[in-house]
């Protein structure tokens, strides 16, 4: 009954596995980037938009929160060929757009709260300063703002950064995909899956680090 | 026409039976009021008598419901006024401070030079570091508002607002939200200012101020003026019965 363990064939699979956390990176990266742009759009809907947008982000937002991320990208996996009628399974896609909608909707709501934090005596002293709405909003609410949600944003990040590990299951060809089928190749199942612990663990750890050192850094004071 | 109403009364903000209400509640019930140039006014009244609601109704913080203010002989709610132009000329001082959390005391004094007055960072430098040394604060000038005293936070708004070229100043409870230790910096300012020329609206509990720099005092209850009057005769012989009451609270255990 005893495991075979044999590391050296388990090793072997690096650079395979390393492709595999530059796919991860590639979509941690582009699901940040649209999800964040996605969430100050929502923020500004929720904010200042027309009560029917108010009320459309609002839904959107409940149902990507409260419902499982691994079955938003089942659901987008699906979803997409029908959507596109083109029947070749596209799943970095679908992987980048369900993540981004996911976090749309968490950052949409970090956003709003940091953009309301900012107190109406900002809007007084630069109203009474002879400045514009426009103004006030570019130069003073947005500023302090920003300072306000990069901490939350940090930690989003690396719960980002861990969850692509979930767009395994539509087969997209990130960090824990490649593992998973070295494993099944190899049968060294135990060696890669310590492997991808010890990777995932490394990559994480830093920007983990990095993420507490923000919250304490960028505030106002 | 409104021209020549600032030419004959030269007075620089004018108030007709200003009323005001948040939902039901009527806040200002008819407020009559007047500062002509070089004036220095001191409004007094307990919590609630609408004062601070009153003062920042002067530069349109917040609106009124009837009645008529003027600032500069432009009437304040008029659609047709250019009310960012007319709030650049009332510099304003707030009870908590209101500084720019983000910005250094310096480009607290900028910010309003270079977006509204629209000049240049170099000259609008200059001009903001002098402003701080006029009121003591030139070490300060690089340090964000979080790092500073209450005391010295107020100076750096005061710094703001004198930046600007107000041609009145208001102040709403100004020393109100600090220590007591570090009121007397902010009202020697204050004082600096009023014994200069400066024309000021400020709302505050502080009698000796009102006494040694005020030309006239407004007592505010339930939202109208019970009584005016200079310092001096008002503090010793006040004639309304809500003023004597209320200045003896304000002068309990002294």
């Amino acid at each position: 009954m005893g495991y075979n363990w044999q590391w050296d064939i388990a090793l072997e699979w690096i650079p395979w596995l390393l492709v595999g956390i530059g796919n991860t990176i590639l979509l941690a990266i582009t699901s940040m980037v649209t999800g964040l742009a996605l969430g100050v759009i929502v923020a500004m809907a929720r904010i200042s938009g027309p009560a029917w947008l108010r009320r459309l982000t609002m839904v959107y937002t409940e149902f990507f929160r409260n419902t499982p991320l691994l079955i938003q990208l089942v659901w987008v996996f699906y979803a997409i060929p029908i959507i596109t009628g083109n029947i070749t399974p596209a799943a970095f896609l679908a992987a980048w757009v369900a993540l981004s909608l996911n976090l749309g909707a968490f950052l949409g709501e970090v956003v709003r709260a940091g953009v309301t934090a900012v107190g109406k005596g900002q809007w007084d002293a630069g109203r009474a300063l002879g400045m514009s709405q426009s103004q006030v909003y570019r130069r003073i609410v947005l500023p302090i703002a920003t300072i306000y949600v990069i901490p939350p944003i940090a930690t989003y990040w690396v719960s980002l950064f861990r969850d692509t590990s979930l767009a395994s299951v539509i087969s997209v060809s990130e960090l824990f995909f490649r593992a998973r089928w070295a494993a099944t190749i190899t049968f060294q199942f135990l060696e890669l899956y310590i492997m991808v612990g010890v990777i995932y663990f490394l990559a994480t750890y830093p920007q983990a680090r990095l993420a507490d050192f923000i919250h304490r850094r960028v505030r106002l004071e | 026409m409104t021209e020549s109403a600032l030419s004959d009364t030269n007075l620089l903000v004018e108030a007709v039976n200003v009323r005001k209400n948040y939902g039901d509640v009527e806040v200002l019930r008819g407020v009559n009021l007047g500062v002509s140039t070089g004036e220095v006014v001191v409004i007094m009244g307990p919590s609630g008598s609408g004062k601070s609601t009153f003062l920042r109704c002067v530069n349109r913080l917040e609106e009124i419901e009837g009645g008529k203010i003027s600032v500069f002989g432009k009437d304040v709610n008029d659609k047709s006024t250019d009310i960012a132009s007319l709030r650049s000329k009332c510099g304003m001082v707030f009870q908590q401070f209101n500084l720019f959390p983000h910005r250094t005391a310096l480009e607290n004094v900028m910010e309003g030079l270079i977006t509204v007055r629209g000049m240049g960072r170099k000259a609008a430098r200059e001009r903001a570091a002098f402003e701080l040394a006029n009121v003591g604060l030139s070490a300060v000038a690089d340090q964000r508002p979080g790092q500073l005293s209450g005391g010295q936070a107020q100076r750096v708004a005061i710094a703001r607002a004198l930046a600007m070229d107000p041609a009145v100043l208001l102040f709403d409870e100004p020393t109100s939200a600090l220590d007591p230790e570090l009121v007397s910096d902010v009202l020697q300012v204050m004082k600096q200012l009023a014994d200069g020329g400066m024309t000021m609206i400020v709302v505050s509990h502080e009698m000796g101020f009102a006494r040694r720099a005020a030309d006239r005092v407004y007592m505010f209850d339930e939202g109208v003026v019970v009584e005016t009057g200079p310092p001096d005769e008002m503090f010793t012989n006040p004639s309304h019965e809500r003023t004597k009451g209320f200045l003896n609270q304000l002068t309990w255990g002294s």
